[in-house]
């Protein structure tokens, strides 16, 4: 029998306070990740304990939440068999909790929103042209970073992000604008690092590296945005020398 | 003495004043129905034990999320239960 210990809350009923509850659980009967055991738990020991989950395999990155300390999708997050200590699942830190694992994610997608995700072109289509194409190095550019399934997970542990989540974008957000700014099919470039510019928007980002050593994906949000500073700086000594010329 | 308020306080009075605010440009129906509702959350969380922050502060994010809701879409009036 293994032990879960999971964080309980109903943020809607006054009288209620936030508490862990532990639960046990026959792991020779249970799947191997940690969403089998909760859902084991939601179907036989207690229905109102409430996570959300849908694909099972990590690609819709609903499943995201801290457990035993650090931030995992708990779809492809396996319960270590050997370790029959107690294991902690608590929901994503310093965001707000909704109802038990259940947070509040409208302002992670506002902040998604901001940066506008999606292909801009300044040069209309030719008659005839069905698709933009890129070469195969560019196209190689794109890897490991449109895998992102914005769950959320680095964004919530970014100290940056925990000390300014209102102007810091967070490394989610800013691996997406970087993606966005390296497109070789994206003609708004320039727009796209001036508003990345203002406001501790990108700034605030000190390379701690949080975000790469929790990715659920494993892929590297702490390089890609060494690399966006980089190109952020670029630009704005390209348009000091504009400036200075004209 | 003026009395003071908390900081807590002083953010839903302000959310307040903005709710109003906003009514106040609406037409006939909407206007009176967002006036009756901003206040009768007030009233009925009137008698809310005053430490309990972490409720209140619940309180003042959901209905801020539903404000911005209102003011984003095109609404003539609303309904809630």
């Amino acid at each position: 029998m293994k032990r879960f210990d999971i964080y309980r809350a109903n943020p809607n009923d006054p009288a209620d306070r936030p508490k862990y509850v532990s639960y046990y659980i026959d792991m020779n009967k249970c799947g191997p990740m940690f969403l089998d055991a909760l859902i084991k738990i939601k179907d036989e020991i207690d229905p109102t304990l409430s996570f959300r989950r849908s694909c099972r395999e990590g690609i819709c990155g609903s499943c995201a939440m801290n457990i035993d300390g650090r931030h995992h999708l708990a779809c492809i997050c396996p319960i270590n068999k050997e370790n029959t200590e107690k294991s902690q699942i608590s929901p994503l830190m310093f965001m707000f909790v909704l109802k038990d694992l259940v947070v509040d994610m409208s302002h992670f997608y506002a902040q998604y929103k901001s940066i506008e995700p999606y292909l801009k072109r300044k040069t209309p289509k030719t008659e005839g042209q069905r698709e933009y194409y890129q070469s195969e190095e560019d196209r190689k550019l794109l890897d490991g970073l449109y895998e992102c399934v914005l769950c959320a997970c680095c964004q919530s542990t970014c100290p940056s992000y925990w000390w300014h989540p209102q102007d810091y974008l967070g490394p989610a957000v800013l691996m997406q604008a970087y993606r966005w700014v390296i497109d070789s099919r994206d003609e708004y470039t320039d727009e796209r690092l001036e508003k990345l510019g203002g406001d501790m928007k990108l700034g605030e980002c000190y390379q701690i590296g949080m975000c790469s050593l929790t990715c659920p994906k494993g892929l590297d949000p702490r390089r890609a945005l060494e690399h966006l500073k980089h190109l952020y700086v670029e630009y704005k000594h390209r348009k000091e020398a504009e400036l200075t010329t004209i | 003495m003026a009395k003071k308020y908390s900081q807590l306080q002083i953010k839903i009075l302000m959310f307040y004043r903005d709710y109003l605010k906003y009514a106040h440009t609406k037409p006939e129906p909407l206007r009176s129905q967002l006036q009756t509702y901003a206040r009768g959350v007030i009233e009925k969380n009137r008698d809310l034990p005053k430490r309990n922050f972490m409720y209140i502060e619940l309180l003042l994010r959901m209905e801020q999320n539903k404000f911005n809701m209102i003011k984003q879409s095109n609404v003539d009036s609303i309904n809630f239960k």
